[in-house]
């Protein structure tokens, strides 16, 4: 079945980091698996995309980043959301939902 | 140096062989992961790295944004960080002022006390070969006296005998009586006997 595939909106990418962070410490390719996973492929990060976003997110002191161990005794670069990365992901959320929720409107009555 | 080429210096400072080591481990990491993931899924194992390359796009050019995103929002942080600055001395003038005087008296006082203490202490003396010069003193301790001075016989005393010296010279302060048109003045001065 062939699917529509949205670009993502400019932006979105970190909100969406920030979320995907805040169900737990993941790395980079966890990361991108889940937002697959999740947005059911309709949201097609380039993987690569990803990193400078992470990088980006960590010079802002939103997430942290720690090597650690994965499952198969590989080392790997864990994210992790920080306090004000929460507040971020808080502050974020209810500014797309304001959007989303008058961008709907203005589709609905025009 | 144009201004670009000094910006991708600074920018360069920001990263370093740590930084780089850590990227990269993390981008094959990554690589590992999903060429793995479509293996387990029944590809062969190079069409799983083709795929999974072909996924992630190009590797150098998210390294340099990785690099970019790294080093510019230090810049970015500094910037920031200046605005921030001149913003509030903008809005509270007062404060900023005293902060700057306490500030400019600091330095000025510690400029003050180190001039002196360079020129007094520090500095070598104006004569060639400085380090070399040495300071002879007569005392007459049965007298209580420390500093006793040299007599001009006792000058030629030395210069004659003192063999480790190349030259002695003697000088000494005393006061005079200063005449001129009005009253006389007393006035202290140093006096060079050669």
């Amino acid at each position: 079945m062939k699917q529509t595939k949205s670009d993502l909106l400019q932006g979105t990418l970190d909100l969406l980091i920030l979320r995907t962070l805040a169900a737990g410490d993941m790395h980079g390719w966890g990361i991108a698996q889940r937002l697959q996973q999740i947005s059911q492929d309709v949201l097609q990060v380039n993987q690569g995309s990803l990193y400078p976003a992470l990088y980006r997110l960590e010079q802002q002191g939103w997430i942290e980043a720690a090597w650690g161990d994965t499952e198969n005794n590989r080392r790997a670069k864990y994210y992790s959301l920080t306090k004000s990365g929460r507040k971020q992901l808080a502050e974020e959320t209810a500014s797309w939902e304001r959007i989303a929720t008058a961008v709907t409107r203005v589709l609905q009555q025009a | 140096m144009s201004l670009g080429s000094r910006l991708r210096r600074l920018r360069g400072s920001f990263r370093n062989n740590a930084f780089e080591e850590s990227m990269e481990a993390e981008l094959r990491h990554h690589l590992e992961l999903e060429a793995e993931m479509l293996a387990a899924r029944g590809m062969s194992t190079g069409e799983a790295g083709d795929l999974a390359c072909r996924r992630f796009g190009s590797v150098s050019q998210v390294k340099d944004e990785c690099r970019d995103s790294w080093g510019l929002r230090a810049i970015d942080a500094c910037s920031q960080d200046a605005r921030d600055a001149l913003r509030g001395v903008r809005k509270h003038p007062a404060y900023a002022a005293v902060v700057t005087l306490t500030l400019a008296l600091g330095i000025g006082a510690a400029t003050a006390i180190f001039s002196v203490v360079y020129a007094v202490l520090m500095q070598p003396l104006p004569y060639a070969h400085g380090e070399r010069l040495v300071e002879i003193r007569q005392e007459a301790s049965r007298l209580g006296v420390a500093d006793a001075g040299v007599s001009v016989k006792e000058l030629a005393e030395y210069r004659a005998h003192a063999g480790s010296l190349d030259a002695v010279v003697e000088y000494h302060q005393m006061s005079f009586n200063l005449v001129g048109r009005g009253d006389a003045r007393r006035r202290r001065g140093v006096r060079r006997r050669i």
